[in-house]
């Protein structure tokens, strides 16, 4: 049942009328008792002044001319049809008899009790009989009343008492449904307030005057608007900062690209195009890391990953920097081994995009990089982790906190960053659950990131051999036709 | 040779169609998805350069259509998603590369050559040694009959075996059918799926050569 008011009111009436039903019943069978007990009594009354006025020595006396009431007492006291007695003397004659009475005795002729009650049904007709001996035993009177004209009597009363409850029902019902809907007008109020804001109004809602049931739950919506305010909030710095990471390098665009259109010669052109070249792919970079930045904001779907290699996808996109590295004479190197972790493949991929690029971009010609995605023990239990390290020029110690802020650049490093690449490692890191470190990359020298992801149920055995494989020696003595 | 270029943009696709014939190619034209059935259905080509977002169904379709009827052409998809799932999906569905737009105009040029380079000699419908078998129409592997599930580096280290078996393969050449390109990366990862492939199909399917690779099958 989906209104409140609806479940309230049905609620309400059904236990009172489920209650009412119950009384109505009892007092029912308490007045049908008490009519039946004061007709007994006047049964028994009646009968005993009919015996006490017999005189004695009575003889039969059938057949004579009936009185007969005035008609409007006949008309008014309609009873009269329904009582009916006999008076036998012992031997079996019917001394006397009321006009509605049948020629038969009512009970069978019994003189060895002074009185009883008995239910009989004569001619058709259910009667209760009241039978009176005298105290010599020679006189018996039956008087009887129709349980018909009793059951009647009770039925008016029924009748009467349910109409008057049944209005008192519908009169309680219109009242209560008014008292339901008064109660639950705070409901109503807080409604409307809330339907009545503007469309970005975060401000609580007032809490005075709320009633007690009301207020976990204005509470509850106030937390949650303060939690989007938040959200809000990081969401227009996040734009504004966005707005001018863009605007500054299209600027020196704009420059380039003048210097490009005034160029003297063929020569001047192409060399001032270079550059102009260099800052479009890094504007590009950018403008793809924030859209990577905004649709992971947007999309929280990580408690419905299911395991990925991630040992593989760590493997297909740092193939991808093969020619970058290549450019810069660099050295990648990449170790895996197979390990599994509960992880939105989208976002994985950015994620070592960028940890990779990063350390390509900052750690200069020649450098070595090293991945490495592997399983390890450590908190208690196994975990997939990547590493990437680099013998690069690093970040000082201090500043390593900071290097995961948006738009953050280590102060006098080239300036070939975008300042988002490392924050969107943070942010991804942030939704699956998993753990960011920083420190040292190889040799003591440059700069180390580590992730680990939350511990997946079965990772698989790491290759007993892959640590000592006598193919990895001969890996690198192997034949190499790449250089 | 015959390339069939899907692309549903006229600009890039006049701009890859001349540096192609540039380089020596003869190149069809298709604008959608039926066009480029058509054409698949009329004529064999060397490769296909095929675009994903198509009018008229999508690339990835015609690609998986391709596979289901056996043609083994190359397939070097072209396209603008450049999320790792799509990729993934492209790789698994056949695709033997994918590039991901805007491309360097060279990187075109060396990505089909090497795709070129790669699938000679593909002609078997069905590749089998010992209790192993490749279906690479259905993308499945089987071993004595039970469907065994290979992760997709792991499917294509075996499809490279098993395309020369019997002949040893060097890490460099599996890194190449693997990754889509000879890498100067020096990577444990060849090792890593050689094992997982030993683990899942048998110890004694694939043979170290030791100093020079690895072989599926008795020495040919």
């Amino acid at each position: 049942m989906n209104s409140l008011r609806r479940r309230l009111l049905a609620g309400l009436l059904l236990v009172i009328a489920l209650f009412w039903a119950a009384w109505f019943g009892f007092q029912a069978v308490q007045m049908s008792r008490e009519q039946t007990g004061h007709w007994d009594a006047s049964v028994q009354a009646i009968g005993q002044q009919i015996l006490l006025s017999m005189p004695a020595g009575s003889h039969e006396v059938s057949a004579r001319p009936w009185y007969s009431l005035p008609p409007q007492v006949q008309q008014r006291d309609d009873r009269m049809k329904h009582m009916a007695y006999q008076v036998w003397s012992r031997d079996g004659r019917a001394l006397l008899r009321s006009t509605s009475a049948p020629t038969q005795p009512f009970v069978p002729l019994q003189f060895d009790r002074d009185d009883a009650f008995a239910q009989v049904h004569v001619e058709g007709e259910a009667w209760r009989v009241y039978t009176i001996s005298d105290a010599k035993r020679e006189l018996q009177v039956q008087m009887a009343k129709s349980q018909r004209q009793l059951d009647a009597e009770l039925g008016v009363w029924l009748r009467l008492s349910l109409f008057t409850a049944l209005l008192l029902m519908a009169l309680l019902g219109a009242v209560a449904w008014w008292i339901v809907r008064w109660s639950l007008a705070p409901a109503d109020a807080v409604g409307n307030a809330i339907a009545q804001r503007a469309p970005l109004d975060l401000q609580p809602l007032a809490d005075t005057g709320l009633p007690q049931e009301l207020r976990p739950l204005v509470d509850a919506f106030n937390q949650l608007l303060a939690r989007l305010d938040t959200a809000l909030q990081a969401e227009r710095r996040f734009l504004a900062d966005a707005a001018h990471e863009l605007r500054t390098p299209l600027a020196a665009l704009m420059t380039q690209a003048q210097l490009a259109h005034s160029a003297a010669t063929f020569e001047e052109n192409r060399a001032a195009l270079l550059p102009l070249i260099d800052g479009i792919e890094r504007n590009a970079r950018l403008t793809e890391q924030i859209l990577d930045l905004a649709r992971l904001d947007a999309a929280d779907n990580q408690a419905r990953a299911p395991a990925q290699p991630l040992h593989e996808l760590v493997a297909m996109v740092v193939h991808d920097f093969d020619a970058a590295a290549r450019q810069k004479q660099q050295r990648l190197r990449l170790h895996t081994e197979p390990c599994s972790a509960a992880v939105v493949v989208d976002a994985i991929g950015v994620l070592v995009r960028n940890l990779v690029d990063n350390a390509l971009r900052y750690s200069g010609a020649g450098a070595r990089i090293e991945v490495v995605c592997r399983p390890e023990q450590s908190d208690g239990a196994r975990r997939a982790v990547l590493r990437v390290r680099d013998d690069g020029p690093g970040v000082p110690a201090a500043e390593r906190a900071r290097i995961f802020d948006r738009f953050y650049r280590v102060p006098g490093s080239a300036s070939s960053g975008s300042g988002v690449g490392l924050s969107l490692v943070a942010r991804i890191a942030q939704l699956h659950g998993a753990t960011v470190e920083v420190g040292e990359g190889l040799d003591g020298r440059g700069l180390g990131i580590t992730v680990r992801f939350t511990p997946h149920e079965r990772q698989p055995d790491t290759p007993a051999s892959a640590a000592a494989h006598p193919s990895a020696v001969v890996l690198e003595l192997g034949a190499r036709s790449a250089h | 040779m015959q390339l069939l270029l899907v692309e549903d943009d006229v600009m890039l696709a006049r701009a890859l169609e001349q540096a192609l014939v540039r380089d020596g190619y003869r190149v069809d034209l298709a604008r959608d998805a039926p066009a480029a059935r058509v054409a698949l259905g009329d004529h064999g080509y060397s490769a296909v350069l095929l675009d994903l977002g198509l009018p008229g169904g999508s690339g990835l379709q015609v690609l998986k259509g391709m596979r289901e009827r056996y043609d083994t052409a190359p397939v070097l998809i072209l396209t603008a998603r450049d999320q790792l799932s799509d990729r993934i999906a492209g790789l698994d569905a056949g695709a033997d590369d994918y590039l991901v737009k805007p491309f360097q105009p060279g990187e075109l040029g060396a990505r089909l050559r090497a795709v070129l380079r790669r699938a000679q000699g593909r002609v078997a419908p069905v590749l089998a040694v010992h209790d192993v078998r490749v279906e690479p129409a259905a993308r499945r592997v089987t071993r004595a009959g039970e469907t065994v599930a290979l992760s997709l580096h792991e499917y294509r280290t075996l499809l490279a075996l098993m395309e020369r078996a019997g002949r040893v393969v060097t890490r460099v050449q599996l890194e190449d059918a693997v990754y889509g390109g000879e890498s100067a990366i020096e990577s444990n990862t060849v090792a890593v799926y050689v094992h997982q492939l030993r683990r899942k199909l048998g110890e004694r399917l694939i043979v170290t050569v030791h100093g020079h690779g690895y072989r599926i099958g008795a020495a040919g």
